[in-house]
């Protein structure tokens, strides 16, 4: 019995400084990376100031891992009523995709998961002063989109969307 | 001279073999065995490798069914009521488990479905450790243990499960002469506090000294008990 | 540190990551109870087949568009279970000839039946996510949790009535039988058990990785402990303190759940190999 609970001691003495270890090395990596972020150009596409947006959102996922940005995109898709009206702060891809019956161009922010064998992606929508392509970056542009998650009705299916008001990426 | 099975019918046995037939896959060990074991007697089976011995044991234990003929147990005695010493496996000499686990495991088939044991049924148990002498040993891994004292563990155990018989399966084999001699002696002195023994021994000078009876597989094709005469 | 405890902080706002963490604890916590048995019974790779047939019973109920795959899942998974478990040296096919046949075989079929009958938009990525388990903990509902936490009470109220005779039949099946204990009654116990336990662990690791978690914990535990009641009661605190680092790693660093989880049930494996040997040479 005492060498069992000696036994155990030791682990504790050994593991506890090995566990602490990885957790405190992946908070600098990350810490690190919003540094480099913050000193690269960043267009603004509404004000053309260099100036991130710091307003208070409902749902900041700018600032989650992959798999946490994943899991909740994941949540609002599958229950998107219970997340209207809130405003969302999203990074991701840009992808533009045309749909001929309606003669018009969709806009999606896409993410992929941790193992990058899953996709998903949220439309936006931006305000009537974007024209497509122009003020839109290519395809699979990394940019930031911050809006209220809304609805709109089209041909008489209901549809969840962005409303964005601010969109932002880095010119290449 | 050998006595026939016709006058020891009329005995009460503790088991009766009639006309065992043991095989498998079709393919036939032992044909048409009929033998008889009483109260307190210490049988020693023996035999060539293959003659099928442990197979007869196993049969007697029903691990598996003969191909034709009954074995029938008399005096009342309960499938619960038996001890078995089997051989060795590999995974049990590597096993994780202290002494008195793997002794207390003789009582479950007292326990029935309760979860746990009493503090009677553990008093049997570390009345028989102490009995084979490794009493010390109790709390010590299995597996740090040497062949003989593995086997005395073993033996402890297979006393837990019984009080009336007994049947081992070499247990003496990969022992070197010293442990071997003590667990014979061990068995001696269960058997003459009065619980039956079957063993299964390629050894045949010290068995057939300590057995009162030995059934010699593949001597004849159909056997009768050889009862020896002891001085 | 001080960010790591602000995130963690912000992440465990949602309720998703609070169910992954409970989820994933108790998951972690009866797979390794009951993999001290499977490992000591040679039959480690017990959860890599069951996961696979239990893939392949997914695959033919998406195919037959079945709403709640369980039904066919679990009763599928339990059988293969027994035959695989209950056998013994009976069988004709030895226990791991038979079990990479079951393993093998229902993956490929598994996966020949999605391409040709799923009408699935992302064939590829529910693949994945049914044999890596990416984000499925991160996206269980309210209901997945409850169903976690009853199966998981079940099996150590299981454990714990017929933790003697477990060990029993783990040790030595063959006395048992002999002895008259219903040895053939509590290996079907068992079996059911752990097939259940498989089941509700592909949402957590995945079906390949389900070995892993296990396995890790149960060998972890024997490189140091030398009684079955301490090797049990240690793999199951490794189990479950590996499964909640392997989540809050996973979150903080953007990495895949599973894998995570099995690295850090790996690093736990070295460390206690090393105090293994550190404490038998002292």
């Amino acid at each position: 019995m005492k060498k069992t609970i000696l036994k155990f001691l030791i682990l504790c003495l050994v593991i506890i400084p090995f566990a602490v270890q990885p957790i405190t090395g992946c908070g600098n990596d990350n810490h690190n990376e919003n540094r480099n972020e913050e000193a690269k150009e960043v267009f603004d596409s509404t004000t053309g100031n260099n100036s991130k947006s710091a307003r208070e959102v409902d749902i900041d996922l700018s600032i989650m891992s992959r798999t946490m940005i994943f899991a909740e995109v994941n949540n609002i898709t599958s229950n998107p009523e219970s997340y209207l009206g809130k405003s969302i702060r999203l990074k991701g891809s840009y992808f533009a995709a045309y749909y001929d019956v309606t003669d018009d161009y969709y806009h999606f922010v896409l993410i992929e998961d941790a193992d990058s064998c899953c996709q998903q992606g949220l439309e936006f929508i931006l305000g009537d002063d974007y024209i497509f392509p122009g003020d839109f970056p290519p395809d699979m542009t990394e940019i930031e989109i911050t809006g209220i998650y809304s609805s709109y009705l089209e041909s008489g299916q209901t549809y969840y969307y962005i409303a964005a008001d601010v969109m932002q990426y880095t010119e290449e | 001279m050998p006595e026939t099975i016709q006058e020891t019918l009329n005995t009460e046995a503790l088991i009766s073999c009639q006309n065992l037939t043991l095989g498998y896959e079709g393919k036939i060990v032992i044909n048409d065995l009929s033998f008889i074991v009483n109260h307190g007697d210490y049988l020693c089976i023996t035999g060539q490798n293959g003659s099928g011995k442990s197979t007869l044991m196993k049969t007697l234990l029903g691990l598996k069914t003969p191909m034709s003929g009954q074995i029938i147990w008399g005096n009342g005695i309960k499938a619960t009521e038996i001890g078995y010493l089997p051989q060795q496996t590999q995974i049990q000499k590597d096993f994780p488990a202290t002494v008195r686990e793997v002794v207390y495991s003789g009582l479950i088939n007292r326990t029935g479905l309760r979860p746990f044991y009493t503090i009677a049924e553990k008093a049997i148990a570390e009345k028989n450790m102490r009995k084979l002498g490794i009493g010390s040993l109790a709390g010590r891994c299995y597996r740090e243990l040497s062949g003989g004292q593995q086997q005395r563990a073993l033996l402890a155990r297979a006393l837990c499960a019984t009080r009336k018989i007994l049947l081992l399966d070499e247990p003496v084999a990969g022992l070197d002469p010293q442990a071997t001699l003590e667990l014979y002696t061990i068995i001696k002195t269960l058997n003459d506090e009065g619980i039956t023994i079957i063993m299964i021994s390629h050894d045949i000078d010290n068995s057939v000294s300590f057995a009162s009876n030995v059934l010699d597989i593949g001597a004849q094709q159909s056997t009768d008990i050889m009862k020896q005469n002891k001085e | 540190m001080h960010e790591i405890i602000d995130k963690l902080v912000l992440y465990f706002q949602f309720p998703f990551v609070r169910y992954a963490m409970i989820t994933g604890t108790l998951i972690a916590l009866c797979s390794s109870l009951l993999g001290v048995t499977l490992v000591l019974k040679r039959f480690s790779f017990i959860g890599d087949g069951l996961s696979h047939v239990a893939f392949g019973a997914i695959a033919i109920a998406t195919a037959m568009n079945l709403t709640n795959n369980l039904f066919l899942v679990l009763p599928v998974t339990i059988i293969c279970a027994i035959i695989l478990l209950c056998s013994g040296q009976n069988s004709k096919i030895k226990g791991d000839a038979a079990l990479a046949m079951l393993s093998v075989g229902t993956l490929a079929i598994g996966y020949l039946i999605l391409n040709v009958f799923s009408s699935s938009s992302n064939l590829a990525g529910d693949v994945c996510t049914t044999l890596f388990g990416s984000t499925s903990i991160l996206t269980l509902s309210m209901t997945d949790v409850w169903l976690s936490g009853i199966l998981s009470a079940l099996v150590v109220v299981v454990f714990l009535v017929f933790y003697h005779k477990i060990f029993a039949i783990t040790f030595d099946e063959d006395f048992m039988t002999a002895t008259g204990v219903k040895s053939k009654a509590y290996n079907l116990i068992l079996a059911t058990t752990i097939a259940i336990v498989i089941v509700v662990a592909m949402n957590l690791v995945g079906a390949l990785l389900i070995s892993a978690l296990v396995i890790f914990p149960a060998l972890s535990a024997m490189r140091v402990f030398k009684s079955f009641r301490a090797v049990t009661i240690c793999s199951v605190f490794v189990s479950v303190i590996c499964a909640a680092l392997g989540i809050l790693i996973s979150i903080l660093a953007g990495t895949p759940v599973g894998s995570t989880i099995v690295a850090v049930d790996i690093a736990g494996f070295l460390l206690f190999s090393l105090v293994g040997k550190i404490i038998s040479r002292g």
